[in-house]
């Protein structure tokens, strides 16, 4: 503190001087915004400047309420905070958060050191003036009493109140620009569920892409996530049941990383397929194989009575049969 | 242990010159977005500050007018960045040179 006595000249009464407590609050809120401040300006991704840069905001609100404006420290909490780097934000993510960036990408050394030196001589020459100028004897507004919403609304709407209404029409062409900048027009035309449809059907015509939904991922003991592929009737893994996406980044998973059972079993030729598999036949016509199982109804007798003789004949047609009694 | 309420004046010349620095050295216009931000911000601190150093509000007042340019810019400059990015693929500044001759 001493040292920041000798760097800051008391140029002003001693009315001017703030308190201990101010003073203590100053000196911590003003370390951590230069800190923010510096990392605003080294941090090498946007997402970890603009929360350098939240910070800094949320920093001077609480210099803002110590210096007796209290309402407009909570409005820069909910403007700046709240809403522009929200919006900065939202845009980081929507352009990509992206890759490390150096701190000066373009330019050479010589530049950078006389930007640099540019800063340097900027805060010594403001510092300077604010040091060497002579200011009246502080006054302070009377206990913040003056800083209620109120009085600010009577200095906004009347002395202001013409910068007040033009405020108003910039904040209009504002945000017509905004619509007008980032409207685009289609280029394409929109996709419409029947159009969508439509399409389906023509590749299914010329390609034989089949139209309708592709296979769900597998679930198996081991797990259920959606790089595991569902098994065909065949036994085989299919592709397209992993969403294409996990597909690209060659995150799906293989069928012996999911069951190294099966796997193993498959490429010992153990799994058959459905042609020679063994299942009951229903002895319906045209299904030819082993007779349909009978079907024993304890109440009605006439229902076993029709079992019986469907018993007897193997091949036969039950339904025929009934028609004819 | 106390110091005179222009110390908060010299705070903010510091931050006004990390902002002007930020504009100056990054190359990405998001950050030289924020870094634009920072030094209204400062500006912003030595309105106040003038406004209790002379107990009188309207400094409070033209900070209040500060807040809604700087809204208003931020508003049209990420909507440049995003219709830059959309056609350059790019948010760096030093890409935008199609009048370059």
């Amino acid at each position: 503190m001493g040292t920041l006595h000798t760097l800051v000249p008391l140029s002003l009464t001693e009315i001017g001087k703030i308190s201990t407590g101010e003073t203590i609050l100053f000196a911590i809120v003003a370390l951590v915004t230069i800190g923010c401040g510096i990392g605003l300006l080294t941090a090498k991704r946007a997402v970890s400047a603009a929360v350098n840069m939240i910070v800094i905001m949320i920093c001077l609100a609480v210099l803002y309420i110590a210096n007796e404006a209290p309402f407009l420290g909570i409005t820069q909490v909910v403007v700046y905070t709240g809403a522009v780097m929200t919006l900065v934000l939202f845009v980081v993510m929507l352009v990509g958060v992206g890759g490390d960036e150096p701190v000066s990408g373009a330019g050479s050394a010589l530049s950078r050191g006389i930007i640099v030196l540019f800063g340097l001589g900027l805060a010594v020459l403001l510092g300077s003036v604010v040091i060497r100028s002579a200011f009246p004897s502080a006054r302070g507004l009377e206990s913040g009493d003056t800083a209620a919403p109120a009085n600010l609304a009577v200095a906004l709407f009347g002395e202001h109140v013409v910068a007040m209404e033009l405020t108003g029409l910039l904040l209009i062409v504002a945000a017509t620009g905004a619509l007008t900048l980032t409207h685009r027009q289609r280029i394409r035309a929109k996709v419409t569920q029947s159009s969508l449809v439509a399409s389906k059907m023509k590749a299914y015509a010329s390609k034989g892409t089949h139209p309708g939904q592709k296979p769900m991922s597998g679930v198996y003991a081991s797990t259920n996530s959606a790089a595991a592929p569902a098994l065909s009737a065949q036994g085989e893994a299919l592709d397209a049941s992993v969403p294409r996406v996990l597909r690209a980044r060659g995150l799906e998973l293989s069928l012996h990383e999911v069951s190294p059972e099966y796997a193993a079993a498959q490429r010992d030729g153990r799994i058959r397929s459905r042609e020679d598999a063994d299942v009951s036949r229903s002895g319906m016509p045209a299904m030819p194989g082993a007779p349909a199982p009978a079907v024993v109804q304890p109440v009605a007798g006439r229902a076993a009575e029709l079992a019986q003789s469907a018993t007897d004949e193997p091949s036969g047609e039950p339904v025929h049969k009934e028609e004819e009694k | 242990m106390s110091l005179p309420v222009t110390a908060y004046v010299i705070l903010a010349g510091v931050l006004f010159a990390l902002g002007a620095l930020t504009v100056l050295l990054r190359r990405n216009a998001l950050i030289e977005l924020m870094g634009v931000e920072l030094m209204l911000n400062a500006v912003n601190l030595v309105l106040v500050v003038f406004s209790r150093l002379y107990g009188d509000l309207t400094g409070q007042v033209f900070a209040f007018f500060v807040m809604v340019v700087a809204a208003a810019e931020v508003v049209v400059g990420l909507s440049i960045v995003v219709s830059i990015f959309r056609s350059r693929r790019s948010t760096s500044v030093d890409d935008v040179s199609l009048l370059k001759h």
